[in-house]
């Protein structure tokens, strides 16, 4: 069982590589060195509710 | 009776020491260091030596840990794992493994700017942070996720917790860093997130082997 979670962690980390994958790969395929804000705010976005939900995991 | 052996009889210790000291290359290079002695030809050289340095150390040590006699170095580690046996009746956590090697994985990609499994390599500083920002955002919500099902103490869910609060802080201070025009300190504040990005590496392997 904690081996089956482990795997599951493992591709939701990964997931997590592809997302950002995909939003530098739309960057560079319009020729952009910048990400726009909106991009920006997506990927701040996801790290505020995962410091959030660990705030909550050990409350 | 258990007992402990010196530092440097450890395999894994070596094999570890050994892709520290690529991975110090590596981080000399991406400064600007390799630039400086070498051709632009050396450098990619160089730093393919590097990476080949790292990643067979890396898998070295893996090796190491998961088939050779595995005696503790420390005389708290003789504690601990005296206690871990008692309390789990082995030495490794499955969980705790995969979780390593999924944290390894992302960093590994940062520093060596691999385009394995299918990743887009970064090609600019906002691209970098957004990958830096990316793996913490994986770390935290994957220990959000232990301590949730009880598979982490929360006390090691408050540490990573803590650190993860410092990389996120450093990242937005080389936002304004990057804002300001002043890119050299938002590379610096970059490097820092991945270095604490590394601690929380080094955390995760310290408590769960």
């Amino acid at each position: 069982m904690k081996t089956a979670a482990a795997l599951e962690l493992l591709i939701a980390l990964l997931s997590q590589g592809q997302r950002i994958s995909q939003i530098v790969k739309t960057a560079q395929a319009e020729g952009r060195e910048t990400l726009t804000d909106d991009e920006k705010a997506q990927v701040k976005g996801d790290l505020d509710s995962a410091i959030a939900r660990l705030e909550a995991a050990v409350s | 009776m258990l007992s402990k052996i010196a530092m440097l009889d450890s395999a894994v210790i070596r094999a570890l020491l050994l892709a520290v000291t690529g991975l110090i290359g590596l981080i000399l290079s991406f400064f600007g260091v390799s630039e400086a002695l070498f051709s632009e030809k050396a450098v990619r050289l160089v730093d393919a030596l590097l990476l080949v340095l790292t990643t067979g150390a890396t898998l070295y040590a893996a090796y190491a840990r998961a088939t050779k006699p595995t005696p503790p170095i420390t005389d708290e580690a003789v504690a601990k794992t005296i206690q871990m046996v008692h309390k789990q009746g082995g030495f490794a956590r499955a969980f705790m493994l995969a979780f390593v090697l999924a944290i390894a994985t992302p960093v590994f990609l940062s520093v060596a700017g691999c385009q394995s499994l299918g990743m887009t390599a970064p090609q600019s500083y906002d691209q970098r942070v957004a990958y830096a920002r990316g793996q913490l955002t994986g770390f935290v919500n994957a220990t959000a996720a232990a301590v949730e099902n009880g598979q982490l103490p929360k006390e090691d869910g408050v540490r990573v917790l803590d650190l993860a609060k410092n990389a996120r802080a450093v990242l937005e201070a080389g936002d304004a860093a990057q804002a300001a025009g002043d890119i050299s300190t938002a590379e610096g504040r970059l490097a820092l997130a991945i270095g604490i990005l590394q601690q929380l590496q080094s955390f995760t392997s310290k408590e769960g082997t």
